[in-house]
């Protein structure tokens, strides 16, 4: 006599449940790990590790740049400083805060 | 001397010293010389932000943008491309139109690399800068900057900081009476009779930086250039007598003795 005959839990039944809530919790593994996902990017030539989806606004903020006394050069092409909100940085991003210093 | 005013693309000036802000052994000393030389103009240059010691002093805090023109240089470029960026973001910080183009051609004599230059100049006029450039004592060289559509000339006098003073007078005389552009000397001005020498010959100004800023007293040589460059001028417009190889006396014969 087969001893499964007669139950709901058969074992592909088993193995599809499992299967699933593995699924979902590999997706939620990998939704947290690209919250904390740290990148690389450069800012005036050093490499520096931030947080992944990180908002140019945000860098700045978190560098202490006072605003008005700078520019700001993301890959060599210059950000209006009124749309840095607006730019997430990626991964290898070149990032150039300049300002006035004392010259001839 | 009252209509006697320095106008640069249409912007006027009461000073007739410009002065860099370089080589100073502090912010405050700095400060301090440019507030005696009484310049208007003061030259700066565009370098990256210290991100890790933020206590570093600004230069803003120290001269006021509002009150003092700042003149965005492009010191230490090698090439247009260098230079055309550094004026860009220039522009950025705060709306500097009117800049300093100086395009280096030898890291040892530091003399302007003139075809970079003209580049340059070209470009930076379409994207609406007033540019005033750095350049040889080559007054065919000071033509193709005034047709690139530059905004002053500035020929050298010497090296930038060696202080020999203006090594070639005629060429500067030459290009004084081709151009109703703003010349300027800039570089190579070692004390403070170099600066009338250059306003004697007709020039609209000069820029110092190394003279006042390495003089062992920065403020009297300020204050000194300042003296200069005012008397340079007044002697400049008052017309000067003409050279003659033999003497003539300065008291009438009449009434010998």
């Amino acid at each position: 006599m087969d001893p499964y005959c007669d139950c709901s839990l058969s074992p592909n039944r088993l193995r599809f449940g499992q299967l699933i809530i593995i699924f979902l919790l590999f997706i939620k593994l990998l939704y947290m790990m690209k919250k904390k996902i740290k990148i690389k990017i450069r800012i005036n030539g050093k490499i520096d590790k931030i947080n992944g989806k990180t908002k140019l606004s945000e860098l700045v903020k978190n560098l202490k740049v006072p605003l008005k006394m700078v520019a700001i050069e993301l890959n060599k092409e210059i950000v209006d400083k009124k749309k840095l909100n607006k730019i997430i940085l990626q991964a290898n991003d070149k990032i150039e805060i300049v300002h006035f210093i004392g010259g001839g | 001397m009252k209509k006697d005013k320095f106008i640069i693309s249409k912007k006027k000036f009461n000073s007739r010293l410009i002065v860099g802000t370089g080589k100073y052994k502090s912010m405050i000393e700095c400060a301090k010389a440019i507030k005696i030389s009484g310049a208007d103009i003061v030259t700066v240059a565009v370098r990256r932000v210290n991100i890790t010691d933020k206590k570093k002093p600004l230069l803003m805090d120290y001269i006021d943008p509002k009150k003092i023109t700042y003149l965005p240089n492009t010191a230490g470029c090698f090439n247009s491309d260098e230079a055309l960026r550094t004026l860009r973001l220039a522009r950025e910080i705060g709306g500097w139109k009117l800049v300093k183009l100086e395009v280096l051609g030898d890291k040892q004599n530091l003399f302007p690399e003139m075809i970079e230059t003209l580049k340059s100049t070209e470009i930076l006029t379409k994207e609406g800068f007033k540019v005033m450039v750095y350049c040889n004592d080559d007054p065919l060289m000071a033509k193709r900057l005034e047709s690139a559509g530059a905004s002053a000339i500035m020929p050298l006098a010497a090296p930038i900081g060696s202080g020999l003073g203006i090594l070639n007078k005629i060429n500067i005389q030459i290009i004084r009476n081709q151009t109703k552009l703003p010349l300027i000397i800039d570089a190579g001005l070692g004390q403070a009779s170099d600066a009338t020498i250059a306003m004697e010959l007709g020039c609209d100004g000069v820029l110092v930086n190394t003279a006042i800023a390495k003089a062992k007293k920065p403020f009297e040589m300020a204050k000194a250039f300042k003296n200069a460059v005012i008397a340079g001028r007044q002697s400049f417009l008052s017309g000067r007598i003409e050279k003659k190889v033999l003497g003539s006396a300065s008291s009438p014969k009449k009434g010998i003795i």
